[in-house]
């Protein structure tokens, strides 16, 4: 038999045997963890909507998710989620774009102030960068302040003292202040504020530019924490809509292979970066009745479990029991993501 | 014409119990029942599909004792016109544990604690409640009006260190906005339990001592529901006169008549 590269490669290497003929979530030796976790490890988690399951399933497997503003004795469950509590490691609502991550920690550091930080709706006011943490708004702008400087100061604590950050990158696109480059978690007019192109402009970020920026962050929590590890995961939810003129399949398309190239570039930059294969595993055409759910764009409750599994098993971790692991599926369904709003300006 | 009324509930409703011969000169048009149980066994009882107020099914001990102290293991709510139901802290102690550990974002002071916005705190608060108040409605199921009374503020030695010690309450006890707190907390309660076809019955003016709070004086000489004569003194479970006092804002809500009774009578401490 002739010589070929590919002889005694592994089964992982081959698609027949590696993907086809084996279960979506059954995959084997997918995922080799660079580093490892434990439950002693303390982990902050953020990022776009999906990265409330990343953590959500890390809590429940016992992982020492920090929580750095927690539901105080007496919140109940539905008013701490629907108000961001514990939904990731400090209130900071779903962190979409890379830059908006950078921003958030300059800001923390006292290195950015963003402009235009209250946004104004019926006479009450949003937080502007983080609109989700709060639904019903704020008595002032002064108010929006107050809570948000709190916020900062827990998030820089949370920061200091995490071993691993795990971030989900959800989208390129998002909502700049044209004449400082403040930008915004959510396009102005969805939850408060009101669009002026005057004002604001659509950015779709590219692969050199989120790049620069997960450098720029990266080294500046280096800085505050040196041991911090990261582990990356693109969000396999699909845009809700697109502001680039695409139409939203390909803007989706983009985006994800967008961010999928900037972790593959910042892992190679560095081993203290992991990104463990979630989009992946959400996207193998392998899902016999599809990943997600009707809307085409909810990762189906028992696939979101699948991965988490995958995940903790290349961890030596066990996910949650059976029971616990059952609620899954209302936390999947309920994962608050201010994107889905824009569903709302269909024509 | 005589009403049919039903005084259900915990241990609390022995306050009520113990003042049954006043109550019976100040409403001659009430006729008066009781039914209590010890409080988790309270949590767990409700209406079977007959209308009978009972333990949980299977569960004999709670039968006999309720048998023992009531006359009867299960009442039968049909025959009344009215049930004032007494003993569950519907959402309080969250909702005090709540004011201590935050400082609301549009209250006024400040006292160094994790800020949080008003709109968060009274939906923790209406959570809260609302969870209580759905467990009230499905023990009851409407077979008769239902009035509820929270169970009886402990009063002002709780909030003091020592064996009464009661950690919700000692939480706000220097709490600077307890008025308002009371305020909010019992409005929200109102219009819980009225969504789910239910009132209210505060807890009288004259018997407490303070938002949250009642008047040491109510607490002195409270008897055991189950045993007539068994001092409790726990700053927990009231008297007589405090039952009496419950019993007419019970009846001034249900519209009833009260004879000789002096509503503006206040218990000396």
């Amino acid at each position: 038999m002739a010589r070929s590269p590919y002889s005694g490669k592994p089964q992982r290497a081959f698609w027949r045997g590696g993907v086809a003929g084996v279960g979506a979530l059954e995959l084997v030796d997918l995922y080799r963890p660079r580093f490892p976790l434990t439950p002693e490890t303390r982990v902050f988690t953020a990022g776009s909507c999906f990265a409330q399951h990343v953590g959500a399933a890390m809590t429940r497997a016992g992982l020492s998710v920090i929580d750095a503003e927690p539901a105080l004795r007496g919140m109940p469950p539905e008013t701490a989620r629907r108000f961001g509590y514990g939904t990731y490691s400090a209130r900071t609502g779903n962190i979409y774009t890379v830059r908006q991550f950078r921003q958030l920690v300059e800001e923390m550091l006292g290195l950015f102030t963003p402009a235009l930080p209250a946004w104004e709706k019926d006479g009450r006011y949003w937080d502007a960068l983080r609109p989700g943490v709060e639904p019903e708004g704020l008595t002032s702008p002064a108010q929006v302040a107050e809570m948000r400087a709190q916020h900062l100061v827990a998030l820089g604590r949370a920061l200091e003292g995490a071993d691993l950050l795990v971030f989900t990158l959800g989208l390129t696109e998002g909502w700049e202040h044209r004449e400082t480059g403040t930008v915004y978690p959510t396009a102005p007019g969805t939850i408060a504020g009101d669009h002026d192109a005057d004002i604001f402009v659509f950015r779709n970020y590219g692969v050199a530019e989120i790049l620069e920026d997960f450098t720029a962050l990266e080294e500046m929590l280096a800085e505050l924490n040196p041991g911090l590890r990261w582990l990356l995961t693109v969000s396999p939810v699909p845009l809700a809509a697109t502001a680039s003129g695409d139409h939203v399949l390909t803007a989706t398309m983009r985006s994800k292979a967008v961010l999928r190239v900037v972790c593959d570039m910042a892992c190679d930059s560095s081993d203290r970066i992991d990104y463990f294969p979630s989009y992946e595993l959400v996207m193998s055409p392998a899902h016999a009745g599809g990943a997600f759910g009707p809307d085409l764009r909810s990762v189906r409750p028992e696939v979101v479990e699948g991965v988490m599994a995958l995940f903790l098993a290349s961890h030596g971790l066990a996910p949650a029991p059976e029971g616990v692991a059952e609620d899954v599926g209302d936390m999947s369904d309920d994962a608050l993501c201010e994107e889905a709003l824009l569903d709302a300006f269909r024509p | 014409m005589t009403r049919a009324v039903a005084v259900v509930g915990t241990s609390n409703i022995g306050a009520v119990k113990y003042a049954e011969a006043e109550i019976a000169a100040e409403h001659p048009d009430l006729s008066v029942t009781f039914y209590g149980l010890p409080g988790g066994k309270f949590a767990e009882a409700g209406v079977d599909a007959a209308g009978l107020f009972q333990p949980a099914e299977g569960d004999a001990g709670a039968r006999k004792l309720a048998e023992r102290v009531n006359g009867t293991a299960a009442l039968d709510l049909t025959r009344f016109d009215a049930v004032l139901a007494i003993g569950d802290t519907l959402g309080m102690p969250q909702t005090l544990f709540m004011a201590a550990q935050y400082d609301v974002a549009d209250w006024p002071t400040r006292r160094d604690r994790p800020l949080i916005s008003t709109p968060a705190f009274l939906s923790a608060m209406e959570e809260a409640i609302a969870g209580r108040a759905d467990h009230l409605a499905r023990q009851f199921r409407g077979i008769a009006p239902v009035f509820a009374a929270l169970a009886p503020y402990p009063t002002i030695a709780v909030t003091r260190r020592g064996p009464h010690r009661q950690e919700p309450y000692a939480s706000v006890a220097d709490h600077p906005e307890l008025p308002r707190l009371h305020a909010l907390y019992r409005d929200a309660l109102a219009r819980a339990l009225a969504a789910r076809g239910m009132t209210f019955v505060p807890q009288p003016a004259e018997t407490m001592a303070g938002p949250f709070l009642t008047k040491p004086a109510y607490a002195m000489g409270a008897m055991d529901f189950r045993t007539e004569g068994k001092v409790l003194n726990d700053h927990r479970h009231m008297n007589a006169a405090f039952g009496a006092s419950l019993f007419r804002a019970f009846a001034l809500a249900l519209g009833a008549t009260s004879a000789g009774a002096d509503p503006t009578a206040q218990i000396k401490e």
